[in-house]
């Protein structure tokens, strides 16, 4: 009996695919240029795209957009079943107002990318990818994918979704977000080193170019400085006179990192200005409020939270000579910091992005039927009420709520 | 192999306007990566204006067969010679059913067709291959067992399944080391087993007072429970047992100049034979263990164990050449009783550490 070292098949996945780091192997994180290029994050082969959909206009005017089911939506356009193609990001094309959804289609080995768009009238449409312009960059410093995460239970021994997850291959956190700047592509992830959280920079168009320094901060919940999680979503702001990204962690703290000190190989401190309260952020969107300029950030543990910038200018830095020593909990004094304040969102936020100055569009969990729809949302009452029944929803409410205004004319 | 199954049947030619045969129209791919022809050559070419999902749609058949408000599946369409192609952006998927909807112009009703490309890969069935060490002769102090499924295995259950019981019947529950997780290969097909280290090594607590696991001349059976399932919820086939007979415990650290080395002959294929003096480990021969020639250069080829691991081939890939060879061991290989080139599992930790990392034994073609 003959006795070969077992490869895991995302080791041989990711082994093959850095031999042709420039094919599309996958789509991940995806944000657009004001003029309508198309980024998305490519783990498999360790790149980033740049999709050139800039001649897309608006055919029909916005309206509420409401694609239910759409887990089960997106696998029925692309021909497979529901549960076998996962929904990674969206990203709202800035001039057509439609909803771009990125996808891997099938699993392990199998694994295929797919762009579906959902327009104006909530329709999907299979983006055709491979026959649009575009354009690639490899990166440099990723993980080969041999190695993964070690196994931590939650206080006791550790289960097998636990388990689970130690077998990602730490590649996995390669791509965490993008973002599109002043004719800059930034990537937030991590590298291949043991201080490996990290912020790429590259001008677009591409060039081969890329800058990588490494990031270090100060972790409230943890009391420690941390370097090797990864930066899980950030924004780029103005802030105390210069362009700097706000950027969130898990377990949650939020920092500021100024871009020009993010030159290729420097070792950046950033300054954390408060922590949001335990729990791992998902993604932020800039939005603007009343003349006011805001994030907001949803989480896979907490409600969603609406940060107004202005509070970051002049903020403190908080550091460890701010807390005594051990860890900080929900139970304890977290949030702190300018954090703005949690928001009602009925069900649970999976995926945002700004759809118009008036609305989000979102992908979220409903609390009742745990059905995966995209729907927006206004940013003044970020909420759909099919979950919500009130005062206001009694047919009397009304009838009185209307003999009350009469009286009043 | 392609599936095809009409839901509802039409008698051939009796369609009015568009479709006057379906199934000799419509070609079906057999490919995952095929494409579905229809044949347009019978529609005027005024209701041909609009040749999309109208006149065919492809669907994942639902539970309820119901395609009213169903999602067609989107792909490009093309006409080449009087032939309506339709390939979907993404290739079918093998043993998932398919449904085909099919308008006549003239009556506006939908025909529907169901196919199938191939089945889907079935799981094999859940099995135990092999135990390792697969000798019934083990040392007492023997320090773990490998199994190898055909299918990954439910894991955190381990122990419920597997036990090892004395002469007399007694099931000795404390045998095994129970760790926060239990030791699964990546793909959950190969479980390690460890004996109590306590029970082994001489002198520690558990050793003394409950003694060791395996008694030197006894005989033990180590039971595995057919209800054990895989990650599919299938049992295994059957319940397995291994006899093991006891034998002296390995209490020398492991000499490779005891060991005997085959003699190859130039310009052949021969497999260099290493007689070990006892069990090693299997596990570690192919990373711990290689064959270099004169310049430092790996000889291409693999190992494979033979007489119960006892012996052990190396199977060159190319004839042997004249000249001097060596096969090199990482000193941290190891027997069955966790023994390796270096140090006794149970050495004294005030012993000297070697620091060899390699030793090597040389032989020559001549």
């Amino acid at each position: 009996m003959t006795f070969k070292t077992i490869f895991s098949a995302l080791v041989i996945m990711f082994s093959i695919s850095s031999l042709n780091a420039q094919q599309i192997k996958s789509l991940g994180a995806m944000t657009f240029s004001p003029e309508g290029i198309l980024f998305a994050g490519d783990k498999v082969s360790g790149a980033i795209h740049a999709f050139d959909l800039s001649t897309e206009t608006r055919s029909t005017p916005q309206f509420e957009i409401n694609a239910y089911n759409i887990d089960a939506q997106v696998a029925a356009v692309l021909g497979t079943a529901t549960g076998n193609s996962k929904i990674n990001d969206i990203a709202v094309h800035p001039k057509s107002g439609e909803i771009y959804i990125s996808v891997t289609r099938g699993h392990g080995l199998e694994a295929i990318p797919a762009l579906v768009k959902v327009n104006a009238t909530s329709q999907l449409q299979v983006v055709d990818f491979p026959t649009l312009k575009s354009s690639s960059q490899a990166l440099n410093k990723l993980h080969d994918g041999s190695q993964n995460f070690i196994i931590r239970g939650t206080m006791g021994p550790a289960t097998i979704k636990e388990i689970e997850k130690s077998k990602l291959p730490m590649r996995t956190l390669s791509i965490m977000d993008i973002q599109y700047h002043k004719g800059e592509v930034f990537v937030a992830g991590i590298t291949n080193e043991n201080f490996c959280s990290a912020l790429r920079r590259m001008p677009y168009p591409f060039n081969g170019k890329e800058s990588i320094s490494n990031i270090e901060m100060f972790h409230i919940a943890h009391d420690e400085y941390e370097t090797r999680a990864p930066i899980r979503s950030f924004v780029i702001k103005n802030i105390d006179g210069k362009d700097q990204m706000v950027a969130a962690y898990t377990c949650s703290p939020l920092v500021l990192i100024p871009l020009d000190e993010l030159k290729n190989g420097a070792k950046v401190k950033a300054r954390t200005l408060g922590d949001m309260g335990n729990g791992q952020p998902l993604e932020m969107v800039s939005f603007s409020m009343k003349g006011n300029d805001m994030i907001f950030v949803i989480s896979n543990s907490r409600t969603p939270r609406v940060i107004p910038v202005a509070g970051l200018n002049n903020a403190k830095v908080y550091t460890e000579k701010d807390f005594e020593r051990g860890g900080k909990s929900d139970m304890g004094i977290l949030p702190i910091g300018p954090m703005g304040k949690p928001v009602m969102f009925t069900g649970s936020a999976l995926h945002i992005d700004l759809l118009d100055p008036m609305h989000f569009a979102t992908i979220r969990r409903d609390p009742e039927t745990g059905s995966m729809d995209l729907e927006t949302v206004s940013i003044f009452f970020p909420n759909k009420l099919n979950n919500v029944m009130a005062e206001m929803d009694f047919p009397q409410y009304v009838k009185e709520h209307e003999n009350d205004k009469k009286k009043k004319k | 192999m392609i599936k095809i199954g009409l839901i509802l049947f039409l008698a051939a030619a009796t369609i009015s306007g568009i479709v006057a045969q379906i199934t000799p129209d419509l070609s079906l791919p057999e490919q995952s990566n095929g494409v579905i022809t229809f044949d347009i050559s019978g529609i005027a070419d005024d209701k041909l204006d609009k040749l999309d999902y109208n006149l065919l749609s492809v669907f994942v058949a639902t539970e309820t067969n119901e395609y009213a408000t169903a999602l067609p599946i989107q792909g490009n369409f093309s006409i080449v010679e009087n032939k309506l192609i339709f390939k979907p952006y993404f290739p079918f998927e093998k043993g998932l059913a398919y449904v085909i909807r099919l308008k006549n112009s003239g009556t506006e009703k939908f025909y529907y067709l169901s196919f199938q490309i191939g089945e889907k890969e079935k799981n094999e069935q859940a099995k135990l291959l092999s135990i390792f060490p697969t000798a019934d002769l083990l040392p007492e102090n023997l320090l773990r067992f490998y199994f190898y499924f055909q299918t990954p295995m439910k894991q955190e259950e381990a122990l419920k399944h597997i036990k090892l019981i004395d002469e007399k019947g007694n099931v000795d529950d404390h045998a095994f080391m129970k760790f926060k997780e239990e030791l699964w290969s990546n793909d959950g097909k190969r479980l390690t087993v460890l004996f109590d280290p306590g029970r082994i090594k001489r002198g520690v607590s558990t050793n003394v007072i409950e003694g060791s696991s395996l008694e030197n001349g006894r005989r033990y059976h180590l039971k595995i429970s057919g209800e054990w399932k895989d990650v599919y919820e299938q049992s295994l086939v059957k319940k397995a047992m291994k006899e093991i007979r006891v034998v002296e415990p390995y209490r020398k650290k492991i000499n490779i100049e005891e060991w005997a080395v085959s003699e190859p002959r130039f310009d052949s294929l021969d497999k260099l034979i290493i007689d070990f003096d006892r069990i090693i480990d299997h596990t570690l021969i192919q990373s711990m263990m290689q064959v270099k020639d004169g310049a430092e250069n790996l000889v291409e080829g693999y190992w494979e164990t033979l007489s119960s691991e006892q012996q052990v081939q190396f199977v060159p890939k190319n004839k042997w050449q004249q000249g001097s060879y060596k096969i090199v061991f990482d000193t941290r290989l190891e027997d069955v009783a966790g023994n390796n080139l270096q140090n006794l599992l149970d050495h004294n930790i005030m012993d000297k550490d070697v620091k060899e990392i390699f030793q090597f034994i040389d032989f020559k073609i001549l």
